[in-house]
């Protein structure tokens, strides 16, 4: 039994594989198809839409849900597959529930310390070392309360401190700070990233919020509709999306209407944009330059505004918010198309003209595609202004 | 009652063996992981199986194939549900269209006994039964929906006590209410020895207005607790709302009423379903009034010899319709229709603050209210009980009607024997309430599930005598011996009636609480290494431990005086304490039966208080506040 160690003992980080991994509920694909493999002590973040599969997935990890077909293995060990499934407690593994999902009739130090009953420890032990780890947690002193006793962000710590407190090798999160308020996030964000690492653990977390995925992966896989359509380092997914979908889910100012795609040096392409004139212009083209219809997504940071009459886009002020350290603009574009917090120190008049400036490197060649009937969730990543880079502008029309 | 006689006659060529055997060997898959190393991850069939794979680092082959097919757990339950309930009414039913398969008539396909209950003193007492039943879903849903505002929604006196009386109200019997009357305003009866004007009382509770009045008074538990539960949901968000907006307290009645609707169609189709199966004031007080009534017909084309089981299943057919019906249609009208009002940001409903004089006529109400559904027979009973010579003269007062009872052969076996019925039967109703609540309320429900749902819902509606009927014609076909099922006349077959007829109600009343443990709970324990039993043990069944405690009492209790299932499936010699009470009054023994009625209730009470006591005594501490936090 892998997880009958002895007292004291740490689990080594697990490598994860899934392999070709597909489930349906009745008629519709939860998974299809899905493969990856990740290595001992990384923390892999899944994002998606709510809908895409990520919470299945994870709870086939863990062996709450059968998987359908293909198989899974946890350090080498296949834990899930054809004929095989290994109940979730003899998966050696911990995981952080969305719903904190705290025992309410037990006390703090027991939510605890249930999770070492399979290390078979004496209950003083287990409750020294539940103690400990609510010290690490912040909550040494409410070890005696009830969970009801306590906040949410209280409870997700006790429910962030029962996974950890085994030393497992894997530790899964289904979304664990969806329902707190955004500073309570923000803390737990930063104890998640801390603590999880110090464990040496390789964690598996999945979230909707693509700034909680940035923020935290050292990797990060994209689902959509039951897929794994990216995976890469968060810079990666970041800069280079490999679809529409990637680009809009990790966020986009706006989109515009590109032709005549030319492929240039140094994966960059050169297209005309629609109501842009006949001027070419520089965008990052990843995926090469598709066939077909294509658009320009445009991350927050790869737009700046001028003032009129200059770069490449008139544009006028929709509105502008105050954020801080400057200003979020939206602007509306000729034809219709709308580019939102695009960020600058100054403060642009509703109503007034701007001129747009594009950087290619916060600027996307891909296929154009539809946008969804429902808008997607995700929220922009702060419009941090790209570090100045001499604007490539093939110029040839007017 | 239970020596009913079926011809023998040629082996019923239908109703062929049911092949439950294809649910053996449950889970397949089996959840150890021993030896599970050895299927590997290494085959060479991954990538022909075409899949993308993404890798973060190195590249593990994996050898894909088809998970192992899962036989579900819940055909254990069918099985079960399908013996219990499907097979043995479903014979019983179909006899009435298709006699000959089982021996009843020539027959292939007839209507014959459709169109023989349709008239006559069938059509009489359907129609009897119909009309009783509307007049009580209205009366019980009017006063059971101002008792539950009056009681949640108010500062009325008592706001305590009166939930208790609604409970054991609810566990009453009807057939004791309607003798509690009985023993009161009937000739010789406690009021007219009390030297207290009787006749005018008898003239109407002899007769349908009594009859309304007992089954009304009934039905109230199942419209209060239906409404107080959707008024409890009813915060006062929508209220503020509507007089935010402007509305005046009539507009805003307007607006609040039909986020009610769905709980008053609940309500109405229960108590008219309840009314329509009800069989204890159909058996006493409608009969001894000529009132008759569908299930006492029912009852009594079975009670005779030879047995007319074509009519009582052509009843049966009409009763079950009649039942179904308004509880179909409630559940589709609420169907695709969110009137739900329950979040985590609905806040506690607002109790109105009445003034003084106010609070003490609504107190005044409600007091009534329960005094005549509940005091009034219980007075009756009490008070009949220790009167000397009750019912065939006498003076003054005496506890030798007690004395009898307690030396009358065979009452202290047969309560003894209800005890131990009504203790079974309360374990396996819990167990199977238990995993079909869970079926049910499964995050990814089939088409088991749905199905179940269904046959639940039908099974609300099956009157307890239509059931037993059921049992008495299938079980003792010929058929049934040549499987080796011989429950014919016995014990397990008394069982299996009170568990079936107290499953569907357990059902509900274990979704709801069911439904509030989020899954999780369970899930975070089997991923903290814990088995599926140690699992449930430690973690599901403290947080639903007072429901389990309360539904078992609740199915003893209802089982422990049962009258029309126990009436009908008795084994010979082996009289529950509902039959022998029956028994006694129908003997006119009067004196030592209601002592016995008394004895029987307050034994009841007793076994509710003592195992709620030990439950607070001996449940750990974190159990009980899951209690005293949801009120589970």
């Amino acid at each position: 039994m892998p997880d009958r160690q002895p007292a004291g003992a740490r689990f080594l980080p697990q490598t994860v594989d899934v392999v070709a991994v597909s489930k349906r509920f009745g008629s519709a694909a939860a998974l299809d198809d899905i493969g990856l493999h990740v290595d001992p002590g990384t923390f892999l973040v899944l994002l998606g839409p709510s809908g895409s599969g990520k919470t299945t997935l994870v709870r086939c990890i863990a062996g709450i849900e059968h998987v359908g077909s293909g198989a899974i293995a946890i350090g080498g060990r296949t834990v899930a597959g054809p004929k095989v499934h290994v109940a979730p407690e003899h998966r050696a593994l911990a995981m952080v529930f969305q719903d904190y999902a705290l025992w309410p009739h037990m006390t703090v130090r027991r939510n605890v310390a249930f999770a070492l009953r399979r290390l078979a420890l004496a209950r003083a032990e287990a409750d020294r070392r539940a103690d400990t780890m609510l010290e690490r947690v912040g909550l040494g002193r409410l070890g005696h309360r009830y969970p009801n006793e306590l906040s949410g962000g209280e409870q997700q710590r006790v429910a962030l401190a029962r996974a950890l407190v085994a030393g497992l090798g894997l530790l899964l999160f289904d979304e664990p700070l969806s329902n707190l308020d955004a500073d309570l996030r923000e803390q737990l964000r930063l104890e998640i990233a801390t603590l999880t690492r110090e464990s040496g653990a390789t964690s598996i977390y999945i979230t909707h919020d693509q700034s909680e995925a940035f923020a935290l992966a050292d990797q990060i896989g994209v689902l959509r509709e039951g897929r794994l359509v990216q995976i890469g380092t968060p810079e990666a997914i970041y800069r280079d999306p490999r679809s529409s979908f990637v680009a809009r889910f990790t966020g986009v100012a706006g989109e515009l209407v590109a032709s005549d795609p030319r492929l240039e040096a140094h994966g960059r392409a050169s297209v005309v944009l629609a109501h842009g004139g006949m001027r070419r212009v520089e965008v990052a083209a990843p995926a090469g330059v598709p066939g077909g219809q294509v658009a320009v997504y445009i991350r927050p940071s790869g737009a700046r505004l001028q003032p009129p009459g200059t770069g490449h886009l008139a544009a006028t002020v929709r509105d502008v918010a105050f954020c801080g350290r400057g200003y979020e603009h939206a602007v509306d574009l000729p034809g219709g198309s709308r580019l939102t917090r695009l960020f600058d120190e100054r403060r642009f008049a509703r109503g007034s003209n701007v001129g747009i400036v594009l950087d290619p490197r916060g600027c996307v060649l891909l296929p154009a595609e539809p946008l969804p009937a429902e808008p997607l969730p995700a929220e922009p990543l702060p419009a941090e202004p790209l570090p100045a880079e001499p604007l490539v502008v093939t110029g040839r029309g007017a | 009652m239970a020596l009913l006689d079926i011809p023998p006659g040629r082996p019923a060529a239908a109703a062929p063996p049911d092949r439950w055997s294809d649910g053996a060997g449950l889970d397949g898959a089996g959840l150890d992981g021993a030896g599970l190393d050895g299927a590997g991850l290494d085959g060479a069939g991954l990538d022909g199986a075409g899949s993308r794979r993404w890798s973060v680092g190195a590249s593990v082959a994996g050898h894909v194939g088809r998970a192992v097919r899962r036989v579900p757990p819940s055909i254990a339950v069918w099985a079960v549900v399908g013996l219990v309930v499907l097979v043995p009414v479903g014979a019983f039913l179909v006899q009435a269209i298709s006699p000959r398969p089982f021996s009843q008539g020539s027959a292939w396909l007839t209507l014959a006994n459709l169109r023989a209950v349709l008239g006559g003193h069938t059509a009489h007492a359907f129609a009897d039964s119909l009309w009783v039943a509307t007049a009580t879903a209205l009366a019980a849903l009017t006063l059971g929906t101002a008792l539950a505002f009056l009681v949640h929604r108010t500062d009325v006196l008592g706001r305590r006590v009166w939930p208790i009386a609604v409970w054991a109200l609810l566990l009453m019997p009807t057939y004791l209410m309607a003798d509690g009357w009985e023993y009161l305003v009937q000739p010789g009866g406690v009021l007219q020895r009390l030297g207290l004007p009787h006749a005018a009382m008898y003239h109407m509770m002899f007769g349908p207005v009594g009859v309304v009045l007992v089954l009304t008074m009934s039905g109230v538990p199942f419209a209060y607790l239906t409404m107080a539960s959707a008024l409890a949901g009813l915060g006062p968000e929508l209220e503020d709302a509507a007089r935010a907006h402007g509305a005046g307290r009539l507009a805003t009645v307007r607006v609040v009423l039909p986020v009610l609707a769905p709980a008053m169609l609940a309500a109405s189709a229960i108590v008219f379903a309840e009314s329509m199966s009800d069989f204890g004031v159909a058996a006493t007080l409608a009969f001894q009034s000529h009132f008759p009534m569908a299930t006492y017909g029912l009852f009594a084309a079975i009670d005779t010899n030879p047995a007319n089981f074509g009519q009582a299943a052509a009843l049966g057919w009409l009763l079950v319709a009649s039942a179904a019906i308004p509880i179909y249609l409630q559940t589709r009208a609420m169907r695709g229709r969110s009137y739900a009002v329950l979040s985590g940001r609905t806040r506690a409903p607002s109790v109105r603050r009445l003034g003084a004089p106010v609070r003490v006529a609504a107190t005044a109400v409600v007091a009534v209210s329960f005094v005549v559904a509940l005091g009034v027979p219980l007075f009756g009973a009490v008070v009949a009980s220790l009167l000397r010579g009750f019912a065939a003269g006498g003076h003054g007062w005496s506890i030798a009607s007690y004395r009898q009872a307690l030396a009358a052969p065979g009452f202290l076996g047969s309560l003894v024997l209800s005890n131990q019925l009504a203790a079974v039967a309360a374990c396996i109703t819990v167990v199977l309430g238990v995993l079909l609540a869970r079926m049910l309320g499964s995050r990814h429900r089939g088409r088991t599930a749905r199905a179940a749902d269904l046959l639940l819902l039908g099974s609300m509606a099956l009157p307890g005598v239509v059931l037993a009927a059921g049992y008495i014609f299938a079980f003792n076909l010929p058929i049934a011996s040549r499987l080796g099922i011989d429950l014919y006349e016995t014990l397990p077959l008394l069982v299996m009636g009170y568990v079936a007829t107290s499953l569907p109600s357990q059902v509900r009343l274990f979704a709801g609480p069911m439904a509030q443990v989020q899954e999780s709970v369970l899930e975070a324990a089997r991923v903290h290494g814990h088995g599926p039993l140690r699992s449930w043990g430690r973690t599901f069944a403290p947080l639903v431990s007072r429901t389990l405690v309360w539904a078992w009492l609740f199915t003893f209790a209802k089982t422990l005086l049962e009258l029309p299932v126990s009436q009908i499936l008795y084994p010979p010699g082996r009289q529950p304490i509902s039959v022998a009470i029956g028994n006694l009054l129908g003997n006119q023994h009067y004196a030592t039966g209601t002592a016995m009625t008394v004895v029987g209730v307050g034994e009841m009470f007793v076994v509710i208080a003592a195992v709620l006591l030990g439950f607070r005594l001996l449940a750990p501490r974190g159990w009980q506040r899951i209690g005293a936090v949801r009120g589970a």
